[in-house]
């Protein structure tokens, strides 16, 4: 449904060429919860929005985005608005992502009106349905976003997103910023339409573990593994998704050594060699994308 | 070593920046305009009834005036007049200003409420109202001259520079770095000298250029409004308030002092916006 | 809500009194006997000492300063400021008389420079650094810059002088008040123009903005719904409080095209030391700043829904 080709999304500063997505390939399939992991500055949000192209303008993007057939990169802005919100729809991260002079029932109106056709008073009235299924109250439509909690934000998004049933949702960080009790909260709340397909950005393995069909890690702008969850969360492949996983309380709090490298002059060949406790001679030549029975990773130690 | 680096950084920023270099340069050609008045010109002040409101010409660059003196000569030395007033008072008025805001940011409680509410009223009657009030009664007081539009201006002017030196003073107060100067037993004064000036230092700069804008225009109104510095003394308020009996048979006694008030008021606005694009640029892109 | 209006009434309290003792202590700044200058302005002569003697009485100029200030204030406070020096009028019909003339001529260059510093704000904010945002940019400079006075007798000599268009000065039709407001719109417009843009950028550099895009809707009403209906917040508090200028704004336009407002009133009666007229006028000017201040804090809380709930 979804496949990225070689993509990569640079951004002139004026401190030099930040390299955001450095040949990201990628490929949702229809009707998975596809889960995107990284910390925060590995370029994966910059992904999920560049599939959007709601890139600011200093950025650069090459590659090709396939969706449903057609390469978006080569789409009008008249083409592209029309899939936005409405083929493809965007649940952003809750801290500041709704309008604090809209109400919110508008706010979840506005897809449908601008793409459905819907007039005011249908709109609203669907809205009131998926506020009631997604335990938000029919009640408070009518309210402003500064009056909701930060769990209760996200479910406003995640109306937002769904009302006009669109054939893949990208949501970024939807448990950023939220306690336990609220993250637990979201994935009931997505467990609640997921019969949909989904592109979830998090840097949440807890969330990633409970939610995801399949997982892709990312980092320093580059995919580095992908695999199915269930075998990614027994046995990852990568040594930093090792490494991302150690890390978790869960399994030993151990932390990855050194840091994340800048993204205006990563390292030569393999990106991660410098924090790799495997790392050899070997790494310092680029690893290509090794395909091992339905998983791949970025490493030499799986050639 | 850091210092002469982020002077280094500055300085080829502040001239690549197109306001900053044009501002600068108007600025530079009026300020050596005025400062080669006495070479360039002949005497503003001699006149030549014989030679009245003549249009411009080859003798008389800018034309004569009313009593058939040289307008160019009197248009240049103008600058001498209004720079030389501006500047007294900008100086003045950020000495008294900045020392009254640091006091009362600084040291905070009852002295601070009590400036604070100072500040505020003069904030709250309208500048120009204000000088007006002012240069009249001093007129009455003490007679004409110059220095009462001095200290009208004065009077008004200090206001913006305490506002924004007790607005910096109060947000460093509460900077880790202070703090911790504080904490180790550093002097009051050690801290002012070496925290808050460095970062006061900025803003005020801005302040100040846009500052001399406004002052040159509130002198040239006073002196339109025949209420500044007074005749023969040449000064482009008031020679424009002299050409406007005139605009219909000599224009260009109102037309070339005008131009040289928008000039001098543009020359400090595109340098001091110029100087906040670079001064503030830190802070601004990400 | 009550509260927080409460509160705010109190604090402009010690900012009111200010502005009554400068508006109070300018007659008595100078060294030197007001009853005498109340008979030099009033009568022209010379002094004796019967006149300035009977001054003092009939305006209480005798009694101690406190006692002179509170009389004063409490009678300003109703709006009585006394009578002219000049003039044998009390100070507050003379002013009453100017107010209606500029109060024309502010309304109209209010409304004028609101309508375009809208319109130029916004363009410029959509095609932010293109040549569009530069002209207005060096636009609005000139505004700032260049003097209102001289800019007045500029288009004078043009449509008056040179093309006989429009009358230079008078007071009454619609033909007197278009080149006072045109002088006078492009200073009063030049600020607000930046404002708008610089409002406008800010909220579309917010999180809700690419929300907004992500929906597909056009930029359209991006802009005008998402993005302006936040910046437009401080954008009508911005241009409220110009509202401050009413009086005495106009000074200099009123000058110019001999416009027979409060500015002018101002000036004359600095000139004819009619200083009643002149301490009255800074009083106002002062405690109609504040209240438009107030009134605006006001207005902001009840339009802004993150305020109007007050969390």
């Amino acid at each position: 449904m979804l496949k990225i080709e070689n993509l990569k999304v640079y951004f002139k500063t004026d401190l030099g060429i930040v390299k955001a997505v450095d040949g990201v390939d990628l490929e949702v399939h229809k009707g998975e919860r596809f889960t995107l992991i990284g910390e925060s500055g590995s370029g994966k949000s910059v992904l999920a929005i560049s599939i959007l192209r709601l890139l600011p303008k200093n950025a650069e993007i090459s590659g090709k985005i396939v969706f449903n057939g057609k390469n978006l990169l080569e789409l009008s802005e008249e083409e592209m608005r029309r899939i936005r919100g409405r083929k493809i729809a965007w649940i952003p991260q809750s801290q500041s992502s709704l309008n604090p002079v809209l109400t919110v029932g508008f706010q979840s109106a506005e897809p449908m009106i601008e793409h459905l056709g819907f007039d005011k008073k249908s709109a609203f009235a669907k809205v009131l349905r998926i506020f009631d299924f997604l335990g938000i109250g029919r009640n408070r439509a009518k309210d402003y976003p500064h009056q909701f909690s930060g769990g209760m934000r996200q479910r406003v998004l995640v109306a937002m997103g769904i009302s006009t049933s669109p054939e893949l949702i990208i949501a970024d960080e939807p448990t950023k910023g939220l306690d336990a009790s609220k993250r637990a909260q979201v994935v009931g709340l997505f467990r609640r339409i997921e019969d949909r397909t989904m592109l979830i950005i998090t840097h949440d393995l807890n969330f990633a573990e409970k939610l995801a069909d399949r997982i892709a890690v990312m980092y320093c702008g580059k995919i580095v593994e992908v695999s199915p969850a269930k075998e990614f969360f027994n046995e990852p492949l990568h040594p930093y998704s090792k490494g991302l996983l150690d890390s978790l309380p869960s399994r030993g709090l151990k932390p990855i050594r050194g840091f994340q490298p800048s993204m205006m002059n990563p390292p030569s060949g393999c990106r991660f060699r410098e924090r790799c406790e495997f790392a050899s001679e070997r790494c310092r030549r680029e690893p290509p994308l090794f395909n091992l029975n339905g998983r791949s990773v970025r490493c030499w130690l799986h050639d | 070593m850091e210092f002469a680096f982020a002077s280094e950084v500055f300085r080829s920023r502040i001239f690549k920046n197109n306001l900053c270099t044009i501002g600068f340069g108007i600025i530079l050609f009026i300020a050596m305009l005025g400062l080669l008045a006495p070479v360039i010109a002949d005497d503003p002040y001699k006149t030549n009834l014989a030679e009245r409101l003549k249009p411009p010409s080859l003798e008389h660059p800018f034309g004569t005036d009313q009593l058939g003196r040289d307008l160019f000569s009197r248009v240049v030395h103008g600058a001498r007049t209004s720079l030389f007033v501006a500047m007294t008072i900008s100086l003045i008025s950020m000495a008294i200003g900045c020392l009254i805001g640091a006091v009362s940011g600084y040291f905070g409680g009852i002295i601070d409420d009590i400036i604070g509410r100072i500040i505020d009223v003069f904030l709250a009657i309208p500048e120009l109202v204000f000088n007006i009030a002012l240069v009249g009664i001093f007129c009455v007081a003490y007679g004409v001259s110059t220095w009462n539009v001095i200290l009208a201006v004065v009077i008004t002017n200090w206001v913006s520079y305490a506002r924004i030196t007790r607005g910096i003073v109060l947000s460093l107060k509460e900077k880790e770095f202070v703090l911790c100067a504080k904490a180790i037993g550093a002097r009051d004064s050690y801290i002012l000298l070496r925290h808050v000036i460095p970062n006061a230092i900025g803003p005020i700069i801005v302040l100040a250029t846009l500052n001399m804008g406004n002052v040159i225009m509130t002198i040239a109104s006073l002196g339109f409004l025949g209420l500044g510095i007074q005749p023969p003394t040449p000064e482009w308020g008031q020679i424009l308030n002299s050409g406007k009996n005139y605009i219909t048979t000599a224009p260009w006694i109102t037309f070339f002092p005008g131009l040289f008030i928008a000039l001098s008021v543009l020359g400090f606005n595109l340098l001091g916006e110029g100087l906040r694009d670079v001064l503030e640029k830190r802070t601004l892109e990400y | 809500m009550l509260r927080y209006i409460a509160r705010r009434l109190l604090q402009i309290v010690p900012t009111l009194l200010g502005i009554s003792i400068i508006s109070f202590s300018l007659l008595y700044i100078f060294p030197g006997d007001p009853a005498e200058f109340i008979v030099e302005a009033r009568y022209a002569v010379e002094p004796t000492q019967e006149m300035v003697k009977k001054i003092r009485m009939e305006m209480g100029l005798d009694r101690p300063m406190l006692v002179q200030y509170l009389d004063w204030l409490s009678k300003a406070v109703r709006g009585d400021f006394g009578k002219s020096w000049t003039e044998d009028k009390p100070v507050m019909d003379l002013i009453l008389e100017r107010l209606p003339a500029s109060a024309q001529l502010f309304f109209t260059t209010f409304a004028i420079s609101i309508a375009f510093a809208m319109l130029l704000g916004i363009i410029s904010a959509i095609y932010k650094d293109r040549a569009v945002d530069h002209f207005c940019r060096i636009f609005s400079l000139l505004g700032i810059s260049i003097p209102s006075f001289w800019l007045g007798l500029i288009l004078i000599w043009i449509f008056s002088v040179q093309l006989r268009l429009l009358p230079a000065f008078g007071y009454g039709g619609i033909e007197h008040l278009i080149l006072p407001v045109l002088t006078w719109s492009f200073s009063f417009m030049a600020i607000k123009t930046r404002f708008v843009r610089s409002c406008l950028l800010e909220a579309l550099s917010q999180d809700y903005v690419i929300t907004a895009r992500a929906k597909g809707l056009p930029e359209r009403i991006v802009v005008l719904r998402h993005a302006l209906r936040n910046a437009l917040i401080p954008i009508i508090t911005y241009f409220s409080l110009s509202i401050s200028h009413l009086i005495v704004g106009s000074i200099m336009v009123e000058v110019v095209f001999s416009w027979p407002g409060l500015g002018s009133l101002l000036v004359e009666s600095v000139f004819k030391r009619d200083f009643p007229v002149v301490q009255a006028l800074v009083f106002i000017s002062g405690v109609l700043f504040v209240i438009v201040n107030l009134v605006v804090d006001i207005l902001y809380a009840v339009i802004d829904p993150r305020i109007r709930y007050g969390d």
